[in-house]
């Protein structure tokens, strides 16, 4: 072989092994992390640790005396109308808009630890509800991202199933419409009059029409930045002004945000403003995966970086007693890994 | 300063031996990419290239999350530099979001995004892009050497790439991998040449999965594989066709394993899919059927001419015709970087046959650029604001909106490109065939079919310079 055909093999060869050494990085999961938090007395000793050049960000909130989440269930009824709107939003393969969000947001929160999420329709979601009810303090989360309630918990009523669970410690996580303004069935979908009224007690629902992009950060606490928050539309989103016990974050316009979590009776619902994206899918695993409630407060946080190495630090903690939830995630804007550690 | 500079290039340059001058082209390449790469970046792209990298990094592969929309062999690429940045580099952060660019988000043309790569994490995307480019323009240059005898034509071709607007802004601001595509393409091409079949058929797959337009050109490449092997006997040519398929079939099925494995599959080339489903819908579906229908009829012809091309002028009609096939695929749609996978063989055109197929390199290469730049345009500019702290957000938001607000100006370039564009690619295209209106089936049967093409070769040969020969 001459000098010519030789350095044409290798050129090719080069090529090749750079192709098939990536293929296999693809799948062969070689990335590992790892995050600790440990509370005792008024301190937390946190690790996190990559084998591989990453990010970290950890924050400590004190959620007061909201009791932390320790199932979600995601409605989904391909039988039942919806009222989202998703043209925003991409979507692979053969599932509709909403199969897919859920599917994605299921992937996204595995890898963010949160594995302990059940898929009902509207019937099982009616049988689940009642059942929690039958519980002194329920801990359940139920993620609903239709835009509608199925009929089945909700009809606009004071004394539907979905607002007895929630005065029950319930924890609803919403998106794709105002929350309340529509019930599907199989075949209709109904509005309903004085809905914000049933869910939050006033009016403070963003009901416009247009996309309602918002540019400005909610600056009352600095979870945008901790968490690494990238929805900025607030169509649908809460004006918390006038709410006592809510918390909001993210984005604003200086009126409604572009994510809310109040407090309803013992629970407490969380509202993403906006249509299907991307982003909005991304903003709720995060606070998920954060262990947020309406009474969070960030006592604790850093960020830095992890680089083929162990990261460890002590945080100084207000009280021994107090309810915290440490959330450690990998990544930034582009996360790969999260865990979430309750005190 | 500037005349004394000029005058020592010029002086080396005359001075170089021709290893050195093409390296002198290379290092300044070289120099122009390093040089603006750091500062000038489109957003979108390379977000989405992080994007990718982090659902990897997640465990959950190229396609269980929402991020690569191509097939996989440029996700494989970026799973490759993802391993060299975690195992050698300390660039932990891929970007950041930045909320006095949200506004920018919302510009009528939707390909731009607040969440910003950092410099690191762009320069280590570039950095594989700029080092093919080199590479084309070193492979360009061997090829040319090769097959005209001739030096400076070599070394111009080189040069006609290294310096092409269009490839410049791709790899180096755009971060967008036709280049690759070009490479591999050229590549296979080199080989074949070669006669080394199963390589050529290995890297060719690669073409065909990264961006499916080399796909077109498999049945010039096995008349040519045909044609190159006479007179040989019949069982050296089965060999040669049967190396060239075995290769581009084992790395094929190599390449999509995983997908079929995980049901992935519709998804991996949902990329080729989803835009032929496109094409074909609505009141677009009639005008691709007929030039489906007339491609298939130039495919036909192309690659017949290919396999009986006389010894002689067997490298002659073989790039001859990789360009007749596509050229036309690329007039489908006209989107600036596609031209990219292109431009290597109307080089060699240019080289070989001089002002005609220049003329299409230039428009080309110019037309296409304006396009990004003029949609684009002081976005380019977003990493020198919030990076390196030049200007603020406000003005780069003000003349977006501005932009935006000179909807035809805006629009106007943009179709004024893409008239370019097309021109440059119907004129390479007609310039591909001129050897038909000279001598074909219809000629001498009816004198205004005859008048047609003696019109169209008077035009050609004009544009040319000269009387071709076909």
């Amino acid at each position: 072989m001459n000098r010519d055909k030789k350095l044409l093999t290798a050129l090719a060869v080069v090529i090749i092994a750079v192709v098939l050494i990536g293929e296999v990085l693809a799948y062969a999961n070689v990335r590992e992390y790892n995050a600790n938090v440990t509370y005792r007395y008024e301190q937390a000793s946190w690790s996190v640790s990559s084998n591989g050049s990453s990010s970290f960000n950890f924050v400590i909130s004190d959620n007061g005396t909201f009791t932390a989440t320790d199932e979600y269930i995601i409605y989904y009824d391909e039988t039942y109308c919806t009222a989202y709107n998703s043209t925003k939003m991409t979507v692979i393969g053969q599932m509709n808009a909403q199969e897919y969000y859920i599917d994605q947001l299921i992937k996204t929160l595995a890898y963010k630890g949160v594995t302990d999420i059940t898929v009902v329709d509207a019937a099982a979601l009616a049988e689940k509800l009642t059942g929690d009810l039958a519980e002194t303090d329920c801990t359940t989360a139920l993620i609903v991202v239709s835009g509608a309630l199925p009929a089945t918990v909700y009809t606009g009523q004071t004394d539907d199933l979905i607002l007895q669970w929630l005065d029950n410690g319930g924890r609803l996580y919403w998106s794709g419409n105002a929350l309340g303004r529509y019930y599907s069935t199989e075949n209709e979908l109904f509005k309903v009059s004085g809905y914000q009224e049933l869910f939050f007690g006033i009016e403070c629902l963003n009901g416009e029409i247009d996309d309602n992009k918002v540019y400005e950060d909610v600056i009352a606490n600095n979870y945008r930045y901790v968490l690494s928050l990238s929805n900025n539309q607030a169509l649908y989103g809460v004006d918390g002004s006038n709410l006592s016990n809510c918390l909001t974050l993210g984005y604003t316009d200086g009126q409604y945000s572009s994510i809310a979590l109040v407090q309803h009776g013992n629970g407490m619902i969380c509202v993403f403003g906006g249509n299907y994206t991307d982003y909005q899918r991304a903003d709720l695993s995060q606070v998920i995966a954060a262990g947020l409630c309406y009474c969070s407060e960030i006592v604790y946080e850093n960020s830095g970086s992890v680089i083929r190495t162990t990261v460890t630090g002590t945080a100084q903690l207000l009280s021994a007693t107090d309810n915290y939830a440490g959330y450690i995630y990998i990544g930034g804007y582009f996360p790969s890994f999260g865990r979430t550690f309750y005190s | 300063m500037m005349i004394f500079l000029m005058s020592y290039f010029s002086s080396t340059w005359h001075a170089a031996t021709p290893t050195r001058r093409i390296v002198i082209l290379l290092l300044i390449g070289l120099l122009i990419r390093v040089v603006i790469s750091p500062f000038i970046t489109y957003d979108y792209d390379v977000y989405a290239w992080a994007l990718i990298l982090s659902n990897v990094n997640s465990g959950n592969g190229l396609y269980e999350l929402t991020g690569l929309y191509y097939t996989p062999v440029w996700g494989y690429c970026l799973s490759f530099f993802d391993g060299i940045i975690n195992a050698f580099s300390s660039i932990d952060v891929f970007g950041f979001r930045f909320t006095d660019l949200l506004p920018i988000e919302d510009n009528w043309y939707c390909g731009h995004i607040a969440t910003l790569t950092t410099v690191g994490f762009g320069i280590a995307m570039k950095i594989p892009l700029i080092a093919t480019d080199l590479l084309v323009g070193y492979l360009l240059y061997y090829l040319l050497k090769d097959y005209l005898g001739n030096e400076e034509r070599a070394l111009k071709g080189a040069a006609f790439w290294l310096f092409c607007p269009i490839v410049f802004y791709m790899s180096t601001v755009g971060t967008q991998f036709d280049c690759v595509s070009a490479l591999f393409l050229l590549l296979t091409i080199i080989l074949l040449r070669r006669n080394m079949n199963l390589l050529g058929g290995l890297i060719f797959a690669l073409a065909g999965l990264l961006k499916f337009f080399p796909l077109f050109t498999i049945t010039i490449l096995i008349a040519y594989l045909v044609a190159q092997g006479r007179p040989g006997t019949t069982k050296q040519k089965a060999e040669n066709l049967g190396k060239f398929a075995i290769g581009a079939i084992l790395m094929t099925v190599v390449i999509l394993l995983p997908d079929i494995i995980n049901g992935d599959l519709s998804k991996s080339v949902s990329f080729i899919t989803s835009r032929f489903s496109t094409l074909f819908s609505g009141g677009e579906s009639i005008k691709m059927t007929i030039l489906v229908l007339l491609g298939l009829i130039v495919v036909i012809i192309a690659t017949y001419r290919t396999y009986v091309a006389d010894a002689a002028k067997t490298d002659d009609e073989f790039f001859q015709h990789l360009l007749m096939i596509l050229t036309p695929t690329m007039m489908v749609s006209l989107m600036p970087q596609y031209a990219i996978v292109l431009l290597p063989l109307l080089i060699i055109m240019a080289a070989k046959e001089g002002r005609a197929y220049s003329l299409c390199l230039v428009v080309i290469g110019i037309s296409t650029v304006l396009d990004p730049l003029a949609v684009n345009n002081t976005v380019l500019a977003v990493n020198l604001v919030e990076w390196y702290g030049v200007g603020n957000a406000n003005w780069i938001v003000w003349t977006m909106s501005r932009a935006a607000a000179d909807f035809n100006l805006e629009h106007f370039i943009l179709y004024a490109t893409l008239v370019a564009e097309g021109f440059a690619l119907l004129l390479t295209f007609f310039l591909t065939i001129q050897p038909f209106f000279t001598k074909n089936h219809f000629r001498g049967r009816v004198k205004a079919i005859d008048r047609l093409f003696d019109g169209a070769n008077w035009a050609l040969n004009k544009i040319r310079g000269y009387e071709y020969e076909p």
